[in-house]
């Protein structure tokens, strides 16, 4: 497993200066008050230990970020009550004392010693507790980390009616266990590092060794690396400054809010990463198959899973293609319906006293303005844009003819239809290369339809998500069959007994033979004998 | 991102060379064969698309003797570097105007179906634009591409043609063998022509990682695209019969205004046809017009192929712009056919074969 290793040796950071801690207890805790001057939710505890009260101390942590009770009842109970009830005995051990309060006096879990100021204030400002002894060149930081968070709840993305109802929340921790509890396999890896030069953000990194490409790790790992930047407030800034194309519109990385999504993509080969302060995190590389699937997919039975599959694929074509085909239907190319049809079309649309274009442009542009103001309005007014926009605005718009009521069938079928994608930026991306359409199909009729198509294909064959061709499956340079078990439909679990292939990892198999050895109850439902 | 590592699988090779051929050809085929030779179109089809499959082989059994090397490099290294250059400059002038062609046809269809008001000028320039961006793209993605149109064409076509296979009527093929063997002679280059596009092999076979199997895939185009005519010509003069056929200036396109969806709310279901043909009109052209920017930029010793797109894009335009009208159209590339189209696609293959063995039977002579 040398790869492994190699790639996430630690690299000390040269870059930054080391200041080592000194003997002198005066000396290392001026430093860190001059450093930390003005940050007046620091807090120093200082206090003395030992018998005598000759050996001084201190305890540095920010407010608020640590949970004060473990603070008093393990760490400084303990220590000032060495004073009190130890004897001269303890003091014969003078030179190991340190080692003594380090091993035997603090009932904390987690504990480490660093000898460099700059890490130490780095710990106390993420929420650990640094305790500094006099005459000893080491720190000591106690993980305290106890600052008021949310809870898991429901993801307010990716909803599913059947499937696990726990989210991502803000605290990286609890987001790397609620993954580790669905991975219970010493192969699945969570390597930790920062970003950010004043951020400071905690990125977790994960894989499974043995179904990961390496190659693909690798390509994550350097990037992440040459990210320069003062602050990672979201998972979106990570995944701006590292997807391959920033001039695409369409999102190279998946993001989500589900721990068993991030699951589900780490037993397929691909790479985690999950960011500190945002329960969003990032699951590459991405193709378009992967950011169409629904973890309910899976849920269900492959009957139900495959038709709501189609029905996805559909409801795409919908919101891309509806409008800019109703436009060029209407104003160019009038002979594609039937005469009955045609007819009504054209009598529906005679009062209305803009071309095709202008009327669809006008009500698409006002359903993205009602979207967005539906999104930013508080919870419970936002019940009565849906009333106001939909019906109110709709209805009138009809009466006064404004616009055709076929345009606002349109509107409100590739509304929906829109959303029926499981993840925000793709629907995003259609919703806007529709508009795309729409003056292409203004323009030019159906052949401007057909040469955007052309230019959104383009585009999509040139996009790689971290070397991964954007369009795997449909595009593999060897003709395989195999991930279409996973692509417009979704065959039962049964069949699907290799990973996917358009990541190329090691390890393929998914589902080992069906154990023979438990004999189900009433014949041979499973098939083989 | 370094394009020119860019690889390609054969099975992607084949994929682009089946939607290349697939082009401005298909529309007219079975009017121009029924001209000819009458009932025994076929016959000719076929005899056409064997010497296609000949020539094919001859082509992969070429670029295997020259891995990774482009036909400059290979020219070059046949018959030297000044008659090597003037050959790729030659082959890059072919492409451009087999582009131009493509580019006028599809303008003209368009043209004639969809947008009658639209000048054809701007029909043409959107195109070639819309093709400038993939041939920009590199080899990669137009291979993907392929992939991408290659299932969409086969899979519309034949759902198209499913509703018209009652309506045919096979008696309009008989009786065979009625025309003279002479005549049947005489019309094979049309049945050859109708596979242009083949000769792409030589240039995109540099890409090609596994070389063996170009062969086999080249015969699978082959193949295919031979059933893909096969059936369009036996669909349209089944239904029309030999006059009806030699009388329509489009008649792959009025097969389908026949067809009569059962329950569809759409009419006019040609109109669908020529846009999933326009994609198969749009690889030939990106395939030519990438060939020919790869050709010059290999010609004048650059490594950036992307840099000589736009620059060919004025000329492909203007060329398009020649002929006033389609008939004329049809005349140059009547004339393109019968005079350029041998030379690139059956004399310098088989002269650079025999020269190949030639050499190499020479060069093992004194090496041993």
């Amino acid at each position: 497993m040398g790869f492994f290793e190699d790639l996430f040796a630690d690299k000390k950071e040269d870059e930054r200066i080391k200041m080592p801690v000194k003997k002198d207890y005066q000396e290392n805790l001026d430093k860190i008050k001059e450093i930390l001057g003005s940050c007046d939710d620091v807090i120093y505890r200082e206090f003395n230990m030992a018998k005598e009260q000759k050996l001084k101390c201190v305890a540095i942590y920010a407010e608020g970020l640590i949970d004060t009770n473990l603070l008093n009842d393990y760490v400084l109970r303990n220590i000032m009550g060495l004073s009190l009830d130890t004897d001269i005995e303890f003091r014969s051990v003078k030179q190991k004392i340190y080692e003594a309060v380090k091993d035997g006096v603090i009932a904390v879990s987690d504990i480490k010693e660093v000898d460099d100021i700059n890490a130490g204030i780095d710990s106390i400002l993420s929420g650990d507790t640094v305790l500094i002894l006099d005459k000893w060149d080491k720190i000591l930081v106690i993980a305290s980390k106890g600052w008021p968070m949310r809870g898991v709840s429901e993801p307010s993305t990716e909803t599913v009616i059947r499937g696990p109802s726990d989210g991502f929340t803000e605290t990286l921790r609890i987001n790397t266990a609620l993954v580790r509890r669905r991975i219970r396999d010493p192969k699945f890896k969570i390597k930790q590092m920062q970003l950010g030069q004043r951020s400071k953000t905690d990125i977790a990194i994960m894989y499974i060794e043995e179904t990961v490409n390496k190659s693909i790790l690798k390509m994550v790992k350097e990037r992440l690396d040459k990210i320069n930047i003062d602050a990672i407030l979201e998972s979106g800034y990570v995944e701006q400054l590292i997807e391959d194309d920033w001039r695409s519109p369409f999102p190279q990385i998946q993001h989500t809010q589900r721990p068993d999504v991030v699951a589900a993509g780490l037993y397929e080969g691909r790479i985690a990463l999950i960011i500190d302060n945002t329960p969003f995190s990032l699951l590459v590389p991405a193709t378009i198959v992967t950011l169409l699937q629904s973890p309910e997919d899976y849920n269900e039975r492959f009957f139900i899973g495959s038709a709501i599959r189609i029905l996805r694929f559909l409801s795409i074509v919908i919101a891309l293609l509806l409008p800019s085909f109703y436009i060029a239907v209407t104003s160019y190319h009038p002979g594609m319906l039937p005469t009955d049809l045609a007819l009504y079309v054209a009598g529906s649309r005679m009062n209305v006293p803009f071309p095709a274009f202008i009327e669809a442009f006008i009500m698409e542009a006002a359903f993205e303005v009602l979207r967005e103001a539906g999104v930013r309005l508080p919870g419970a007014i936002g019940g009565t844009i849906g009333i106001v926009g939909g019906l109110v605005l709709g209805q009138a718009a009809v009466q006064a003819g404004i616009v055709s009521p076929l345009m606002v069938i349109v509107v409100a079928l590739t509304a929906i239809a829109a959303y029926t994608t499981p993840n925000y930026s793709i629907a995003i991306s259609f919703r806007l290369l529709r508009f795309v359409l729409m003056i292409f199909s203004g323009v030019l009729g159906l052949y401007g339809i057909i040469l955007g198509l052309i230019l959104i294909f383009t585009h999509l064959c040139n996009l790689k998500s971290f070397g991964v061709p954007y369009l795997s499956p449909f595009v593999a340079s060897e003709m395989t069959m195999k991930d279409f078990k996973d692509v417009f439909v979704r065959v039962p679990l049964r069949m699907m007994k290799k990973r996917p292939e358009f990541l190329h990892r090691s390890d393929s198999d998914r589902l080992g033979k069906m154990r023979q050895d438990i004999k189900i109850e009433g014949g041979d439902s499973n098939g083989e004998e | 991102m370094e394009r020119n590592n860019d690889q390609i699988s054969s099975v992607q090779l084949g994929m682009i060379l089946s939607v290349t051929i697939i082009g401005v050809g298909i529309l007219t085929l079975p009017r121009v064969l029924t001209e000819a030779v009458g009932p025994d179109g076929w016959i000719v089809l076929l005899i056409g698309g064997f010497m296609t499959l000949v020539i094919g082989i001859l082509m992969a059994k070429l670029v295997k003797k020259f891995p990774q090397k482009s036909i400059e490099q290979i020219s070059s290294s046949l018959i030297g570097k000044f008659l090597g250059k003037i050959i790729s400059i030659g082959f890059c002038i072919y492409l451009i105007i087999l582009a131009a062609i493509e580019t006028r046809i599809c303008g003209e269809i368009v043209k004639a179906y969809l947008l009658l008001h639209t000048p054809i000028e701007i029909l043409m320039i959107t195109l070639l634009f819309t093709a400038s961006y993939l041939a920009r793209s590199g080899i990669e993605p137009i291979a993907r591409m392929a992939q991408i149109i290659f299932p969409m064409v086969i899979v519309i076509a034949i759902g198209m043609i499913l509703p018209v296979i009652p309506e045919i009527d096979l008696s309009n093929f008989l009786p065979v063998f009625k025309t003279p063997l002479v005549k049947i002679l005489k019309a094979i280059p049309i049945g050859f022509f109708s596979f242009i596009g083949i000769e792409l092999i030589l240039i995109f076979s540099q890409f090609v990682i596994d070389k063996k199997n170009i062969k086999k895939h080249a015969c699978l185009t082959v193949g295919m695209v031979l059933a893909i005519y096969m059936c369009i010509l036996i669909v349209t003069v089944g239904r029309f019969g030999i006059i009806e056929t030699t009388h329509t200036i489009w008649p792959s396109l009025e097969i389908f205004k026949t067809v009569d969806l059962p329950g569809a709310f759409i009419e006019n279901i040609e109109i669908f046809i020529i846009a999933i043909w326009i994609f198969s009109v749009f690889m030939t052209l990106a395939g030519a017009y990438f060939g020919a920017s790869l050709l010059l930029s290999g010609a004048l010793g650059s490594k950036e192929q992307n840099y000589f797109v736009l620059p060919i894009l004025p000329l492909i335009y203007y060329l398009a712009l020649i002929p006033d009208n389609i008939a004329q159209a049809g005349d140059y590339m009547d004339k393109f056919s019968n005079y350029l189209v041998p030379v690139y696609v059956i004399l310098l293959p088989i002269l650079f074969l025999i020269i190949s063995v030639l050499k190499k039977s020479k060069g093992g002579k004194t090496g041993a």
